[in-house]
């Protein structure tokens, strides 16, 4: 597996377990909850985590990781970002609807950041299915 | 880019000039072994740039690298 497709699956897998414990932390403790303590927690063991992967993987492969970035990788990212700002979009609608109808700012911020989250793990994911293809 | 109705002769150009490994050539044009596999297998076309660099490194025309395949679009 080429290097920048296990940064891809570093990045995904990372994501759904830090960000997954925090969402699935957040919806347990019922509506309006938010914990600006965990999250800053996790976004720093998220930063950790993927620092301390990426390091492993390039010394794994060093001269994969740092070979510059060529022109179908380029095309891969522009794509990804293509596909997560279709993501990002329909989440921001769907915040600014639950603002129309009345949800609390609490749920508005974690509703956002739910929709950020979504729009990376799309990217990265659709990183992986790309390098997947091969195309 | 689609590459389905652009057929090369990577394989061959390699093949006559040393079995030049996909990584070699890689190497000699600034992309991934992965791209050039790639292309290789037409899954992806090339940037003009690209397809440029590709036949200098085997010494030869652009024509002679890539071509459209018999039947394909003009």
């Amino acid at each position: 597996m080429a290097f920048r497709e296990k940064s891809a699956w570093i990045s995904l897998l990372s994501m759904l377990a830090v960000y997954g414990y925090y969402f699935w932390t957040v919806w347990q403790r019922g509506p309006a909850a938010h914990d600006l303590g965990l999250l800053a927690g996790c976004v720093v063991l998220l930063t950790v985590v993927q620092i301390v992967l990426h390091i492993a993987a390039a010394i794994a492969a060093p001269k994969e990781a740092k070979a510059p970035v060529d022109e179908r990788e380029k095309q891969f990212a522009v794509k990804g970002y293509r596909n997560a700002y279709f993501v990002l979009a329909t989440g921001a609608l769907a915040v600014i609807g639950a603002a129309l109808v009345g949800y609390g700012v609490a749920d508005l911020v974690n509703g956002l950041f739910f929709a950020l989250v979504v729009a990376e793990l799309a990217r990265v994911a659709s990183l992986i299915a790309y390098y997947r293809a091969g195309a | 880019m689609s590459g389905e109705a652009i057929v090369n002769s990577i394989r061959r150009l390699r093949f006559e000039h040393g079995e030049m490994t996909q990584q070699e050539l890689a190497e000699k044009i600034g992309l991934t072994r992965q791209t050039v596999n790639a292309i290789e297998q037409g899954k992806y076309s090339p940037s003009l740039e690209a397809a440029f660099k590709i036949a200098r490194v085997f010494g030869v025309g652009v024509e002679e690298v890539f071509r459209w395949k018999e039947g394909g679009p003009d």
